[in-house]
């Protein structure tokens, strides 16, 4: 493809004529310093701290701190439902627990349970830490083992004296 | 922090032109503004013209080319001085220009600039109605506003050779720096949008 010049004459006089649509008079006398004075502010901003700049994007943006409330309210009520649930979870666990290792002792009772007890039933100093207060939630040690029907003796030496 | 007195472009030489670009450069990387505004004093026309050309419309070219010299002030870092400031921040305004009009897409919202006083009496529109036109009795604003339809039928990539380059009258080698291609590409967009234009502009050019 070779291209003639000359064909395009008078289309490029027409374009020429393009130059004319020029914007209303005085619109460069301010310009430059509408730039300016974008590029101060863009500055004021980046050297504010970064709440200033949270809570500066939350005056042009209502929406924004509608959205922020919900997301901050809603990850409340979840964690507050996965708290109870997660309670009634650990005296359910107890309960199987205790089945599970041949004890028909159901979970402790409400009034017994310690309320800085965690997940997984780990109890403190107000349980009386003697044989009965065993772990799994058994009341005696010796259920362990009455499934299978072991029975220990003490075993005792005669010392003998040369 | 000094300011400079605005200098007058047609009496420096290119030289002392580009002299002088590079100190204002210097100065506003380290971020003297008034030598910025220097700067955007002497490619603000040019810049929202080609933009205005590539919109047809005055509201985007004023936003564009506002935000492309804010661009430019914050990318200064990264400017290395390989080519004028000019084409730099031609390349910025154009790329900014053609990812707005890909969001705009199909949406074209014509807006155009008042032609200036000198409009109806431009030799070259004289000669083109006395010479060939059938249409003597054409009007101003209607020719304008089928030229301006017409250029917003073409991709902007012809859009923008034939802005730049019948427009405003850049060679072939600027075009190809700011476009970042050679000039036998930017021959041959700018034939292809010609044919196009004269097509579209046929009743106004015969």
């Amino acid at each position: 493809m070779n291209p003639r010049p000359d064909d395009f004459q008078d289309l490029q006089r027409l374009l020429r004529w393009k130059r004319h649509e020029k914007p209303p008079p005085g619109y460069f006398d301010g310009f430059s310093s509408q730039v300016i004075a974008e590029i101060e502010a863009s500055q004021i901003v980046h050297e504010s701290s970064w709440w200033e700049r949270f809570f500066m994007g939350f005056d042009a943006k209502p929406a924004l701190v509608c959205a922020y409330s919900l997301v901050v309210c809603s990850s409340l009520l979840y964690g507050l439902g996965f708290f109870g649930t997660d309670e009634a979870n650990f005296r359910k666990d107890s309960a199987a627990q205790a089945i599970w290792f041949g004890t028909e002792t159901p979970a402790l009772p409400a009034d017994r349970v310690d309320p800085r007890a965690g997940r997984f039933g780990v109890r403190y100093a107000s349980f009386p830490l003697n044989g009965s207060a065993t772990t799994f939630g058994a009341e005696k040690a010796s259920l362990l083992f009455d499934g299978t029907g072991l029975n220990i003796n003490q075993a005792s030496y005669p010392f003998i004296d040369r | 922090m000094t300011v400079l007195a605005p200098t007058k472009p047609a009496q420096a030489p290119a030289t002392h032109r580009a002299a002088e670009e590079r100190v204002l450069v210097r100065r506003a990387k380290s971020g003297d503004l008034p030598a910025f505004d220097e700067l955007v004093c002497r490619y603000q026309e040019r810049v929202y013209a080609t933009i205005y050309h590539m919109t047809a419309n005055h509201e985007d070219a004023h936003d564009l080319a506002q935000e492309s010299f804010i661009k430019a002030y914050q990318a200064l870092k990264t400017f290395k001085g390989d080519s004028s400031f000019f084409t730099w921040v031609y390349r910025i305004a154009i790329n900014k220009t053609i990812n707005f009009l890909k969001q705009r897409k199909n949406k074209i919202h014509i807006s155009l600039n008042d032609l200036d006083l000198n409009a109806e009496h431009d030799p070259d529109l004289v000669a083109l109605i006395s010479d060939k036109t059938p249409r003597r009795d054409v009007n101003l604003a209607e020719l304008q506003e089928k030229l301006n339809a017409a250029m917003q039928k073409l991709s902007d990539v012809h859009r923008l050779v034939v802005t730049l380059h019948d427009v405003h009258g850049l060679s072939h080698e600027e075009i190809s720096k700011i476009m970042d291609c050679n000039t036998g590409t930017v021959r041959s967009r700018l034939f292809y949008a010609r044919q196009q234009l004269q097509a579209y502009l046929s009743d106004y050019l015969k």
